[in-house]
């Protein structure tokens, strides 16, 4: 009876062996006066996991093959201004991404890697975080007249 | 005192006893079901319809998706369609790598259904336990292929990853693993009184019925029909290993009568089967290309100039999928059929249904392996908003009329 009390107290105040998720959306004050806000780091994955893609934009000629053979149609080709070219550039929605790899092996330039992070949750899937190449389509692209932002629109 | 009342007995379209959308209408008599009648059609994805719009490439990864469970044998009936059309030749070492893929997703996809079926019978300890040990060969598959279900292994005349030494050496250390407690499993799995009382003699599919409703993979093996696509119509590596037989419950010396318990028996003694296959291929694999080495595009603008059609079969864990493609000059299949195992499997539901109790009823509809989202057919369509119902003979009409466009296009 004694060693059942003991145990609820201590799981009164025990760290939580799980992790809010996603954890940057964890309240400043909650983590620090609860001291719950430490990340557990995930187990390490295997070599050769195939997880978020990121992309080269200098080495980028912009040909177009990765829309071409995406599974998902995760990639959307936009008109760019690049040294005075018009030329064109890629952002990849790993929202819609199936993380099959094939537009990294299609790439002629290596332009898209895929590295083993895989944190990727978040509330909003046209977030930053959730569109690969987001800031340089904010530098380079051509805008038209009246286009709208097809990231503020949601679906 | 007997009771004369037949009343019927509503599960479904969604039911906690089921894991995905089916209606079953159950005739009950006292505790008994004298009938059952099915119904499909709740969760229809338009997969085919779908695969129209896209190219053949993109079509691997969405047929990946047709079943999470067999999200390889999918891919690979497609892909042996399509190269049977464009006379592709596979290299060596490609086909013995999708074996041993192959394999492995059956080890994991039996090793599944064991704990499934066990938690249908209320067995949770057992189903913790075998899907604790599964973890296993999917942490083998996801360093092989880079993910632990959707393997994105195959391409069209191949394969996309090589197998290293390093994951040669994860294999090994895998099988001696399974080989290790495969003794102890089996004995739980076959030997266990409490699974004996709830499986011996509940959901009987004869071997004359099993015949006429085209049973295929573990449901018709364990009703006694030496059926096995990988042995009647091999593929990839099995024609090479002379050893490879349609596994019955005779194997383990019971004669099979088609109940429950022989649908077990057949999948823990294919989990043996699949250890002694992997082993095979590592011990042989021969060294080589690993595809026909023309990448995405190149094989793409190959297929678009090719017109005719195709079929692949393969044996995925519940039973033969086929796929039928035909092709016309487009980037995409013009046309594409995906048969799944359960599509045939299903059938087979209604003699196993009848004449048992209304406790043994998860548990028969999960000794087939059900896939019910692989298998469905839409039975109502939509015209401007509303819904109809298709008649038979209409329906009858209008399939005859599709398919003899699509044979004229493949005849011309
Ligand atoms: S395939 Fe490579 S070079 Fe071509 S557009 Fe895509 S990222 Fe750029
Ligand atoms: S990994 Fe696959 S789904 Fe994701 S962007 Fe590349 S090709 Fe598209």
């Amino acid at each position: 009876m004694l060693g059942m009390v003991y145990k609820v107290v201590e799981q009164l105040f025990a760290k939580k062996s799980t992790n809010y998720f996603p954890s940057k959306y964890i309240l400043e004050d909650t983590a620090t006066t609860l001291n719950k806000g430490a990340i557990h780091p995930p187990i390490a994955v295997k070599e050769g996991f195939r997880g978020r893609l990121e992309y080269n934009v200098e080495t980028c000629t912009g040909c177009g093959l990765c829309s071409k053979v995406c599974p998902a149609n995760a990639i959307e080709l936009y008109p760019a201004l690049i040294n005075d070219k018009k030329t064109k550039r890629i952002v990849i929605y790993l929202s819609r991404c199936t993380y099959c790899q094939e537009c990294v092996t299609i790439c002629p330039k290596n332009s898209i890697q895929i590295t083993s992070h895989f944190c990727m949750a978040d509330y909003n899937k046209y977030n930053a975080s959730l569109v690969v190449g987001f800031e340089h389509r904010q530098k380079f692209e051509i805008k038209e007249e009246g286009s709208t932002d097809v990231q503020k629109e949601g679906d | 005192m007997k009771s004369d009342i037949t009343y019927p007995l509503n599960i479904g379209p969604v039911h906690p006893a089921f894991k995905e959308p089916i209606k079953f209408t159950f005739r009950i008599e006292g505790e008994k079901v004298v009938g059952a009648d099915i119904d499909f059609g709740y969760t229809h994805r338009a997969i085919e319809r779908i695969a129209q719009e896209r190219n053949f490439i993109q079509i691997i990864y969405l047929l990946e998706r047709v079943c999470g469970i067999c999200s390889f044998s999918h891919p690979m009936a497609y892909c042996l369609a399509i190269e049977d059309v464009a006379g592709i030749e596979v290299p060596p070492r490609a086909r013995y790598i999708r074996t041993i893929v192959g394999e492995l997703e059956r080890l994991h996809s039996h090793l599944l259904w064991t704990g499934v079926a066990a938690h249908e019978i209320g067995f949770d300890t057992l189903f913790m336990y075998t899907w604790n040990i599964r973890e296993k060969v999917l942490d083998c598959l996801e360093e092989l292929t880079g993910n632990r279900i959707n393997y994105a292994m195959l391409t069209i005349g191949g394969v996309r990853r090589d197998i290293t030494p390093d994951n040669a050496q994860t294999i090994h250390q895998m099988l001696e693993y399974y080989e290790e407690l495969y003794n102890r499993t089996s004995e739980i799995l076959l030997d266990d009184l409490t699974l004996r009382a709830r499986t011996e003699g509940v959901g009987v599919l004869t071997t004359e019925q099993a015949e006429r409703l085209c049973a295929v993979g573990p449901t018709a093996r364990g009703s006694g029909l030496m059926k096995d696509v990988r042995v009647d119509y091999p593929v990839n590596a099995y024609y090479e290993i002379p050893w490879l037989k349609p596994i019955s419950p005779r194997d383990i010396g019971k004669e099979p009568i088609g109940d429950v318990y022989d649908r077990m028996a057949v999948r823990v003694l294919e989990i043996q089967q699949a250890i002694k296959i992997i082993q095979f291929c590592m011990e042989n694999l021969p060294q080589g290309d690993i595809n026909t080495g023309s990448g995405a595009v190149k094989m793409i603008n190959t297929l678009k100039k090719l017109e005719g059609e195709g079929i692949g079969r393969y044996e995925a864990p519940r039973g033969e999928v086929c796929h039928y493609v035909i092709l016309d000059n487009q980037e995409h299949p013009v046309q594409i059929k995906v048969k799944a195992p359960t599509y045939s499997n299903g059938f087979a539901w209604a003699p196993m249904l009848t004449n048992i109790e209304i406790a043994d009823i998860p548990i028969v509809i999960a000794s087939i392996d059900p896939c019910v989202a692989c298998a469905d057919r839409m039975t109502y369509v939509q015209t401007d908003g509303s819904s109809t119902t298709i008649s038979w003979e209409e329906l009858h009409a209008k399939s005859i009329q599709k398919y003899k466009g699509a044979r004229k296009r493949c005849m011309k």
